[in-house]
């Protein structure tokens, strides 16, 4: 299949500035050739990627999935304080401290994500309201449980060192494990959306919902899968972001929202759903961790200059992008 | 060659020499144009034969190539849609662009909003829109809103809003094919009493009926010429078929079927069947070989109908079909279920319900029957492409590849990627809502060959047209919808224009 310029653009472009602010980073802090930084960027790369894996799958059908961030806060709360309480038990549970809260942290994540989808397709509210209000409940749910829970777990607990390594030490080089696991998942996630039947009715329900109900694909299911999808990462986002940060805060997730959006947008997909896809919004996701940790961290150029470059960032390659979706149509 | 150019009238509009390409594809090749002021000029031709690509370049969507355009005697350099207005040239397109959420008199107005001392005013935009509706006799109300409107009033608001300019030319690129008997009518003395204020209108419909009512003179393209024009007496509707299609149409209904009605024989049954709570109850039987046609006025329940038995709108009754390996006797409530059990409908909304226009050709042939097709959840993309292929040779599907866009295609190639659809999920029962609409006359043809053929070959057709012409050249036997009821069953002879026509005028009652 020939492909158009503005899609090979469309491919191509996030790459290119990825490997551009790379080069920028290194050329201004060479310590980031290190394998040490190196694997830093990498695991913050992990946990945005796996966020923005259950994001880029509600934007493919024209939704958008505002609760993730406190999603993502709730399960880091009930991970940390799971593994802190049953650790100093012993015993089967205490033994299986860890595996108890990834169950946990998962059956929150769908029930989350499954109300969501219910909410939208059953009670026919637009996506953004009803993931608003789930973010909004999330954090009420969230500040009756915390009041019960130590804000930090010991560190030197078996099971939080389990986690800890699992997302922060290096195998070889500066890749992590958790970064292994993420990738396998991935490639799975781009060949069910790129050579199953259920990808295509993703993108056809994207596209067009009557076309796609006449044809006998149910909008309704499709959009609630993708919402238990998208609650079910960001709880296992969660997850990591405990065994990256060793705490949990009531203001941990906050800014995955945004970031999960922008890696699904500046990895070209479109925010009307139906055209895009995983691969790039992994490009997408490389390119706000190395602008936001690790760029803007190094040009000393204090927080408010930091927000106004990334939004400048931002803007430039969307434009970028329309230029090339226009030249898409010009061609047909 | 000129149209109706008559002496010391001099033309308002003149196109010579017009060509356009895009891509590769030549859509227009040295066309001349010429548009005498009162004249009503029918402009026919099969789809992709060129007229809308003409009328755009009329209009300033497009530039030509290469070409002149001449108004009032005066070769126009940059003319654009701009220039289109100022000439006083206006157009109603195939794709209504009206904004949903306002109200009609709004919408008549938009973007030339009256003013009184600078304001916007309401009541003369108003008072605007009553004339130019008044003028078509629509009695669509100026504040009702457009979202609210059945399909055939937006048409009307639709061309309200091209006359309300007061233009020289008067652009109507298929207006009809949405509206009603009377509407039709209506539009037509609105036509007239335009060329008798001394302006001209350019009419497309693929009704001859319509074009010998009405027009002064004809242009006939194919392939982006201009293979002739005639004045209407020196022409008649088999003449301009021809021309069209570039070689005689003998015939553009294949023989009727003998069918056997023998009860206990149904391949389709409805009893009491009932679609939400408002159409029906419909009692009806099909046969082995038989197309079964359903007529009436648009919007007296028959495409609800279609829709309640494909499993798009909630129905009750009994309903099943013989062969059906779950002896199943009630309606399915999803569409998934009935096309699972071997029910497909091509649907009215070709553009809304028929296709993922910005998906390629080959996953719209198969959106349908994806769960035939798949293996283990997976799409083999070489049995998608075959599947296509096969529907490509056997509609004789004009397309560039496989794998081309489909919004890319034009309206007739469109409609035969949906029958394609629909029959790749392999149909006991095929409906077909209106399927030839907006449709040239030898697609058309193509697609009464493929209809009977496919009834031979022991599919169910149920074919619903708006058309009373081709449910009586096509359809073995014929429903009758009025008020959303069936009031009449008409078989062999009795099937007249005249006898449908009078039934759902007397159901009207």
């Amino acid at each position: 299949m020939k492909l158009s310029s503005g899609r090979v653009l469309t491919a191509v472009l996030p790459w290119v500035v990825l490997v551009l602010l790379y080069l920028a980073l290194v050329a201004k802090a060479p310590n980031f050739v290190r394998a040490g930084p190196m694997s830093v960027l990498l695991y913050s790369v992990t946990i945005l990627g796996v966020v923005a894996m259950g994001q880029v799958c509600v934007i493919l059908i024209g939704g958008i999935d505002l609760s993730v961030s406190n999603v993502m806060t709730f399960t880091n709360i009930v991970s940390a304080s799971v593994i802190g309480t049953l650790a100093t038990k012993g015993g089967f549970l205490g033994q299986h401290s860890l595996l108890f809260a990834v169950l946990a942290c998962v059956a929150i994540g769908a029930v989350i994500g499954a109300l969501n989808g219910v909410i939208i397709t059953k009670l026919g509210m637009p996506d953004m309201i009803a993931t608003l209000a789930m973010w909004t409940i999330v954090y009420g749910v969230m500040n009756l449980y915390r009041v019960h829970i130590p804000k930090t777990i010991d560190p030197s607990s078996h099971p939080s060192t389990v986690l800890t390594s699992f997302v922060t030490s290096r195998i070889f080089a500066f890749v992590t494990p958790a970064s292994i696991v993420w990738i396998v998942v991935a490639v799975i996630l781009i060949v069910v959306l790129r050579k199953t039947t259920f990808g295509r009715q993703v993108y056809a329900v994207g596209l067009s919902r009557g076309a796609s109900h006449a044809a006998g694909i149910s909008a309704v299911r499709t959009t609630i899968v993708l919402y238990v999808i998208s609650g079910v990462c960001a709880a296992l986002a969660g997850v990591l972001l405990t065994g990256s940060l060793s705490h949990a805060n009531l203001d941990t997730g906050n800014n995955y929202q945004l970031w999960s959006i922008a890696a699904v947008v500046l990895g070209g997909t479109s925010i009307f759903g139906g055209r895009g896809g995983y691969g790039s919004t992994i490009a997408g996701a490389a390119i706000i961790v190395v602008l936001v940790n690790g760029l803007l961290n190094v040009l000393r150029i204090g927080t408010a200059a930091q927000d106004i470059l990334y939004g400048v960032v931002i803007l430039v390659m969307l434009l970028v992008f329309r230029f090339g979706s226009r030249k898409d149509d010009g061609a047909g | 060659m000129s149209v109706n150019n008559t002496p010391g009238l001099n033309p308002i509009v003149e196109l010579r020499g017009i060509d356009k390409s895009f891509g590769g594809v030549h859509a227009l090749r040295e066309v001349d144009f010429v548009i005498p002021p009162a004249t009503i000029i029918g402009l026919v031709g099969e789809n992709g034969a060129g007229k809308s690509t003409l009328l755009k370049v009329l209009c300033g969507t497009y530039s030509a190539d290469a070409g002149e355009l001449v108004i009032d005697g005066v070769p126009q350099t940059h003319y654009g849609p701009g220039g289109a207005r100022r000439a006083g040239i206006s157009m109603v397109t195939q794709e209504l662009s009206l904004f949903p959420n306002l109200t009609v008199a709004a919408n008549i107005a938009i973007g030339r909003e009256p003013t009184v001392a600078g304001f916007v005013s309401g009541a003369k935009a108003r008072r605007n829109a009553e004339w130019a509706l008044g003028l078509i006799q629509s009695t669509v109300s100026p504040d009702a809103v457009v979202r609210d409107l059945p399909f055939a009033d937006r048409q009307n608001v639709e061309i309200a809003k091209a006359l309300v300019d007061d233009p020289r030319i008067l652009v109507l690129d298929e207006p009809t094919s949405g509206l009603r008997e009377a509407e039709v009518d209506a539009l037509m003395e609105a036509m007239r009493k335009l060329k008798e204020a001394g302006r001209s209108v350019i009419f497309i419909t693929h009704r001859m009926s319509e074009l010998f009512a009405v027009c002064d003179s004809f242009m006939v393209m194919k392939d982006g010429v201009t293979v002739g024009t005639r004045q209407v007496g020196d022409t008649n509707p088999d003449e301009l078929v021809s021309m069209m299609v570039g070689r005689d149409i003998k015939s553009l209904y294949p023989p009727k079927a003998t069918v056997d009605r023998t009860p206990g024989t149904e391949k389709l049954h409805l009893g009491g069947f009932r679609v939400g709570r408002s159409v029906g109850p419909v009692d009806l039987d099909l046969f082995e070989n038989e197309i079964l046609g359903i007529a009436g006025l648009a919007g007296n329940g028959q495409n609800e109908l279609l829709e309640g038995i494909a499993g798009l709108r909630r129905s009750t009754g009994t309903m099943w079909r013989s062969g059906d390996p779950k002896k199943r006797t009630h309606p399915y409530s999803t569409p998934g279920a009935a096309v699972r059990a071997g029910y497909s409908l091509v649907p009215e909304d070709r553009k809304g319900q028929g296709l993922v226009l910005s998906f390629p050709v080959f996953k719209n042939v198969t959106l349908a029957g994806l769960r035939q097709i798949s293996r283990f959840g997976f799409l083999p993309q070489s049995k998608e492409y075959e599947a296509t292929r096969r529907y490509v040779g056997m509609l004789d599907i004009r397309t560039p590849s496989e794998s081309a866009v489909t919004a890319a295609l034009s309206g007739g190639n469109q409609q035969k990627v949906v029958l394609a659809k629909a029959l790749d999920t392999q149909p006991a029962i095929l409906l077909l809502s209106d399927p030839t609409r907006g449709i040239d006359v030898g697609t058309k043809q193509e697609i009464y060959t493929l209809v009977r053929q496919l009834a031979g070959k022991g599919v169910g057709i149920i074919f619903l047209s708006t058309d009373v012409t081709e449910i009586v050249g096509l359809c073995d036997r014929v429903l009758v919808m009025s008020h959303r009821q069936v009031v009449a069953e008409l078989e062999g002879d009795e099937i007249t224009e005249e006898s449908i026509t009078r039934a759902a005028f007397e159901g009207d009652k």
